[in-house]
């Protein structure tokens, strides 16, 4: 198994009105020029790098990608933070398109990360399988899903929806803690160009855990009340999960 | 192939009958584009969408306890010292911003409320004291409805909640933690336990 290498990009800055859009150069075996609102910003792009534009203005942009054999353009908004994406639509065609992804920066639970699986690749709809479970479902080329998991590496791959062989991987993507991570599906099975650009960014936490939770002030209930939580909390200081903590409990209480 | 771009591009100019710059014009160095080698696309804009089967999540607005009384959910944060905050009505439960929402599909989906008040008594909370594994709470967020069933009712002293960061953890398949008071109860320090109900979810 390979483990993908993540493209480290700019944090977004904490000024009011700046943004951060990336531009993913997502069409393999080509180098690509990019030119923004017709200054050049980056010449001889090559498939899978991803270019920062800090601190472009809030509103509509626009954005020329060429090689020698075709240019395309279009207008993107620039918000918060967006991945401007050059891809191959779902079937043959002679131009790639280019989608405008939206990402969400906010927070995130303490001790989770957020992944999100973008399909900008030549193929039909597809599932996104992490450790062997259906994760999304039913993809299409331009649309994206976007989940909130446990900070951990999880075995991640695209497969055809109605089944079929992988696509893609299965490969190692690590999720950090606190981290957007973006994955784009790109290439085209036909050439083996299949391939996928990761993208990690930070993002905030919601909270650490409470310490205490006051609810109560009358004195009006049964002190006899439920059991008292001990054999549990001792297996939990002993390092074991609340679900084997209450199995292991389940068979103390048998015996 | 930078020789040859500008080669193309002073092709591109001719052909178009486009005057060049005027000999002796000094050229400002700014990066403007060259002409692409072919002509452009123009392209719609376009913003991806998210997949029909993506499942917003949503923070619970309403939550039935086993006996059927809906209690209104609000929003809870945390002071700096960490306690969390508790709606004063014993009526309304508080649901930890810090934790998971429905539709999320791992971690604790966390709510506390008052077992009891002296301005208003015994809260709805009151009856989770008497709950077993097996009844069933409801949580709901708009169109969202989720089915969780009790696997343990137990209490742990107030002040080693702490300790028990199974309950608040992001980690396992998504479960219901319902927090309320109970156990001894001290007039100047309160009661000595939390409550905990614990529901998986189902259906």
């Amino acid at each position: 198994m390979t483990t993908l290498p993540a493209a480290q990009a700019q944090p977004p800055t904490a000024a009011a009105v700046s943004t951060t859009t990336y531009v993913v150069q997502g069409v393999p075996a080509v180098d690509v020029d990019i030119s923004i609102d017709g200054a050049l910003v980056q010449s001889g792009v090559a498939a899978k790098e991803v270019v920062p534009l800090d601190d472009l203005p809030a509103g509509i942009h626009e954005i020329e990608l060429s090689t020698d054999d075709w240019s395309v353009g279009t207008e993107f908004e620039a918000g918060s933070s967006q991945d401007v994406v050059l891809h191959w639509p779902a079937d043959a065609a002679d131009e790639p398109v280019v989608t405008t992804f939206a990402n969400a920066v906010g927070p995130v639970s303490s001790g989770e990360g957020r992944l999100t699986v973008a399909h900008t690749a030549v193929v039909p709809p597809a599932d996104i399988t992490a450790n062997g479970d259906t994760l999304f479902t039913n993809i299409a080329n331009g649309e994206f899903v976007s989940a909130e998991v446990p900070a951990d590496t999880y075995s991640v791959a695209v497969v055809p929806t109605g089944g079929g062989d992988p696509l893609l991987g299965p490969v190692d993507l690590p999720i950090a803690d606190g981290s957007l991570t973006r994955v784009f599906a790109i290439g085209a099975p036909r050439d083996g160009s299949m391939d996928a650009v990761v993208q990690v960014l930070p993002l905030g936490s919601t909270g650490a855990a409470p310490t205490s939770v006051d609810t109560g002030s009358a004195g009006l209930v049964d002190p006899a009340g439920p059991p008292t939580d001990v054999p549990v909390a001792l297996l939990v200081a002993l390092g074991v999960t609340l679900a084997g903590a209450l199995a292991l409990r389940r068979r103390l209480v048998r015996h | 192939m930078r020789t040859r771009r500008c080669l193309s591009a002073l092709l591109l100019v001719t052909v178009a009958g486009c005057a060049a710059a005027p000999a002796g014009s000094t050229a400002p160095p700014t990066p403007q584009a060259e002409p692409p080698r072919v002509a452009t696309t123009t392209l719609p804009p376009s913003v991806a969408a998210p997949a029909a089967s993506q499942v917003v999540p949503r923070r619970p607005a309403l939550a039935v306890l086993p006996d059927g009384t809906r209690m209104p959910v609000d929003v809870a944060g945390t002071t700096p010292a960490g306690a969390l905050r508790v709606p004063d009505d014993v009526t309304r439960a508080g649901w930890w911003r810090g934790g998971s929402r429905l539709g999320d599909g791992f971690g604790s989906v966390v709510l506390a409320a008052h077992v009891d008040s002296r301005t208003q008594g015994l809260g709805p909370a009151a009856s989770l004291l008497g709950a077993a594994p097996g009844d069933v709470l409801l949580l709901v967020a708009g169109r969202h409805r989720q089915r969780f069933v009790v696997v343990s009712v137990t209490r742990v002293a107030r002040d080693r909640l702490r300790e028990r960061v199974d309950l608040f953890s992001a980690r396992g398949p998504l479960r219901l933690v319902f927090l309320t008071c109970g156990g001894p109860f001290d007039p100047l320090r309160g009661y000595r336990d939390n409550v905990v109900v614990v529901a998986r979810r189902t259906g």
